[in-house]
């Protein structure tokens, strides 16, 4: 059996999807990780039909990268299960997201979003915005440029 | 009228009547005190002047008592001095004594001896030998008499004198006498010799005692006392005249001090009063009786000295009682003469008031009699009559009307119903003229409740009537003006009326519009947001492509092809910040103000300092002048002045003296603040596009930005009802204003 992702990517944009895995691969990321492509699929890869854990907990992934705007059940609502949930409470939630909206960045930061990224326009800036998320809350050892 | 009258009759005494009355009871009052005090006086200065003579007659009656017991004391020793001293006896006693069978001696002496008894009724006459053994007697004794007067006749010898011996009582008979002594001497070769002691028994019964007894004048009680200190007694030498006790036997001692006997045995003299031994109050005067131990008490009984007094002490009360009569009647007298003065004096006023105000009515009063006569009339009557008093007394009353059957009725109709009220007739005058009146009648009646005749008053009502007619005039004139007026009205009413309903169409169709215009801000606002929103993503997607192409492929690329990918990154990055403009310009619409009492000029500070570190190297003179504190949102009105000053920052790149001021003035309610620069200016020409999104004045080559910035600025400024202009001229700089409402304006 393939071994646990250890990074979970909830983003429903290809282009977006495709700079973020263009970043790991420039940053010789070599982890196992998870997209999932909207709100309804994020929460069956956690949750069982009547609200239980699909895997034991020591298999938990190391971060979460969530976009907001997602089809049928949005990240907003994605955030609050994982938040609510005491075994997924922990997991640490990097909302990025295209909104520079006030009330986004609140509501998330209130349902116990760990950290709030908007995306930059710049490509440049994109990169490192990736490159600081990674080294961050997964404490990998990325090389130096 | 009687009612009334009757009223004040019964009223309790108005107070300066009652004053009087006050006055005449203390008058009386104190005149009575008076004549009982003085009354009493009387009485005690009359007890005090019966006493008195009282005394003085005892003291009087006791003097002629010694005087008296002295002169029988002296004619005692008178009769003993035929005795004393006559040697010729004293020659025969001697003799006899020597030998007692001397005859002649023996007879000689009993011969004198019995003389001398005979002439004053002597008791005894009795010779003592010088041993006191009894030698010759006139009568048998059973005393012992030697022995009864050893101690006189010693003192007697001694003194060589006669002594009267005190009263004595005799042990075996009870018997009271008193003994003159009388020593026998002879006088041989020139030296006296005694020899014996002739004794001269006296009976106090034959003449001391009623000397004593009798009183000179006539009394009940008075009585006289001889009485003599005994050791510590007082001792009784006469008859009492109330007491069957014998003389001598009765003794009080001195602590019985109310006795005046016990007073006059204590060497005291004069008036004394006290209590005597039948325990009865007595007045009584003292006085010693010469060469005796012998003191005369002469007393009579107070209540006797008194009986004189009380007839005199009911004399003093009836006069007291009399006087104080008189006094009464007299007082009461007055006063009823004065509080009859008073109520006739308050008639005469209460009659005068009642008249005058009959008087003083100008209505004219009329009292009529049952049968129709007049009885009083007061001067309105006489003036709207024409006639006078004495005319009109006594005559018909209905004489006087126009119409007299219609003043009979209402007389009548007085009598049935007790009142009439406004009754309306006319008067017709001496003279010819006509008054109109309104009367008003009711019956009067005596103070026993029996009808006298009718009191009746006239309302003279020609000035009513005057009164009545100009107001019917002004009233029907008013109606007049009413109805036009109310027609006036109306017309004006329809008018507003169709004005109004105009306006609310108006209105209505201003309240669509709002709504639609709201509509279409919401929609717009809604509509910018998703827009930008999904603007953004495809930008970064090419941002994020171009970028990969670039890297990956920047070998296969050859300059040309790398500058034109920079140029598409360039471009996308530059279209990213317009979407950015536009979004927190949007959002501009949409944020609640938080509104604060600001101290612009440290705002201003704080700008051009965030500012002087984004732009190192500019060299700028900027002026800060004072800024009046403003009210409004702290972070809005912050990017007001961020963006101000950016721009005049921008605008002044070129210039080698860059110089930008920032002030503001107060001017009626609101505060003006302004940010000069003289940087490129702009030409007032296109002054209406300066304030629009994405609208440029200059060319974004040379100078960079969005054209959303000056946009911004009038949205916060407008947001907070201020204003927000700009004056410029080309190279020369600009000046922009905005206003703000200071906040109790607002």
């Amino acid at each position: 059996m393939m071994d646990n992702p250890e990074i979970i990517i909830i983003e429903d944009n290809y282009h977006d999807l495709e700079m973020i895995q263009d970043a790991f691969r420039e940053l010789r990321i070599k982890k196992n990780m998870c997209v999932l492509r909207d709100g309804v699929e994020a929460t069956h890869y956690f949750f069982d039909s009547v609200g239980g854990l699909n895997f034991p907990t020591t298999t938990l992934p190391k971060l979460i990268l969530l976009d907001l705007q997602l089809p049928r059940v949005n990240g907003m609502e994605v955030l609050r299960k994982l938040k609510m949930n005491e075994q997924t409470r922990s997991l640490p939630v990097v909302v990025f997201t295209s909104s520079n909206e006030e009330s986004d960045r609140i509501n998330s930061y209130n349902l116990g979003a760990n950290s709030y990224l908007v995306k930059p326009m710049d490509a440049d800036e994109y990169f490192s915005y990736i490159e600081n998320i990674i080294k961050y809350w997964v404490g990998m050892n990325v090389p130096a440029k | 009228m009687n009612e009334q009258g009757k009223a004040i009759m019964k009223n309790p005494l108005p107070s300066d009547n009652r004053i009087i009355l006050l006055t005449a009871l203390l008058i009386f009052f104190s005149a009575s005190i008076f004549i009982i005090i003085l009354g009493y006086y009387i009485y005690q200065n009359q007890k005090t002047y019966i006493i008195h003579s009282a005394g003085q007659q005892l003291t009087a009656i006791a003097e002629l008592k010694v005087w008296e017991i002295n002169n029988w004391r002296n004619e005692r020793i008178g009769d003993a001095n035929v005795i004393f001293g006559n040697h010729e006896f004293a020659t025969h006693v001697n003799k006899y004594l020597g030998n007692p069978s001397a005859v002649d001696a023996k007879k000689r002496i009993l011969s004198l001896l019995s003389a001398i008894q005979k002439s004053y009724q002597y008791e005894n006459i009795v010779l003592l030998d010088r041993d006191e053994n009894v030698k010759l007697t006139l009568k048998h004794s059973a005393d012992d008499l030697g022995k009864i007067h050893s101690k006189d006749i010693h003192e007697a010898v001694v003194k060589n004198n006669m002594i009267i011996s005190n009263l004595y009582r005799s042990d075996k008979t009870g018997d009271i006498h008193l003994s003159v002594i009388i020593p026998i001497l002879t006088v041989q070769k020139g030296r006296a010799n005694y020899i014996g002691t002739i004794l001269i028994i006296i009976n106090p019964y034959v003449r001391l005692y009623p000397t004593i007894k009798l009183w000179p004048i006539p009394s009940d009680t008075g009585e006289s006392l001889l009485v003599h200190r005994e050791g510590h007694d007082i001792v009784y030498l006469n008859e009492l005249r109330h007491s069957t006790k014998m003389p001598l036997l009765m003794r009080y001692p001195f602590t019985e001090s109310s006795l005046p006997a016990v007073n006059a045995a204590l060497d005291w003299e004069g008036v004394a009063y006290g209590i005597d031994y039948r325990n009865k109050s007595v007045i009584a005067a003292i006085k010693p009786v010469s060469d005796t131990t012998w003191y005369l008490v002469a007393k009579i009984d107070t209540e006797e000295i008194y009986a004189p007094l009380a007839d005199r002490f009911w004399v003093t009360v009836f006069f007291i009682a009399v006087t104080i009569l008189v006094l009464g009647i007299i007082v009461a007298y007055i006063w009823r003469y004065q509080q009859v003065k008073f109520y006739q004096t308050q008639y005469e006023k209460e009659f005068l008031y009642a008249r005058s105000l009959i008087e003083a009515s100008l209505d004219p009063l009329v009292t009529i009699s049952p049968a129709g006569k007049i009885t009083d009339v007061n001067q309105s009557t006489e003036l709207i009559t024409g006639l006078s008093r004495i005319e009109l007394i006594g005559s018909n009353f209905s004489s006087y009307f126009t119409e007299p059957e219609k003043a009979n009725e209402g007389y009548k109709l007085v009598f049935e119903k007790g009142i009439v009220r406004d009754y309306l007739l006319s008067i017709r005058n001496a003279s010819g003229q006509i008054t109109e009146v309104l009367y008003n009648a009711s019956l009067y009646k005596n103070e026993a409740g029996e009808v006298q005749g009718i009191l009746a008053a006239a309302r003279d009502i020609t000035q009513l009537r005057r009164i009545e007619r100009e107001l019917k005039q002004a009233h029907n004139e008013l109606e007049q003006r009413v109805e036009e007026r109310t027609k006036e009205l109306q017309r004006a009413n329809e008018a507003l009326q169709s004005e109004v309903s105009e306006r609310k169409e108006v209105e209505k169709l201003i309240e669509l519009r709002t709504k639609l215009l709201e509509m279409t801000n919401k929609e717009l606002e809604s509509f910018s947001y998703s827009v930008s929103h999904d603007l953004r993503a495809p930008l970064r997607a090419i941002d994020g492509y171009a970028r990969m192409i670039l890297r990956d492929h920047r070998d296969k690329l050859d300059d040309n092809g790398r500058r034109k990918f920079d140029l598409i990154r360039t471009n996308t990055q530059m279209m990213g910040k317009l979407i950015d403009d536009l979004l927190s310009f949007s959002r501009l619409g949409r944020l609640e103000l938080n509104m604060t009492k600001l101290d612009m000029e440290s705002l201003v500070n704080d700008v051009w300092m965030e500012l002087q570190i984004i732009n190192p190297d500019r060299k700028i003179t900027f002026q800060i002048n004072h800024i009046p504190p403003a009210w409004g949102d702290r972070i809005l009105i912050k990017q007001v002045y961020s963006n101000l000053l950016s721009n005049a920052l921008k605008y002044t790149k070129l210039k080698n003296q860059a110089y930008v001021e920032t002030g503001g003035y107060t001017e009626k309610d609101e505060s003006i603040y302004y940010v000069k620069d003289n940087g490129v200016g702009f030409e007032m020409d296109y002054y209406e596009k300066l304030f629009g999104v994405f609208q440029r004045l200059h060319s974004a080559d040379h100078y960079e930005g969005t054209g959303v910035g000056l946009a911004i600025v009038q949205r916060i400024i407008h947001r907070h009802g201020g204003r927000v202009w700009a004056e410029g001229k080309v190279d020369e700089g600009a000046i922009f204003y905005f206003a703000l409402h200071q906040k109790q304006s607002i």
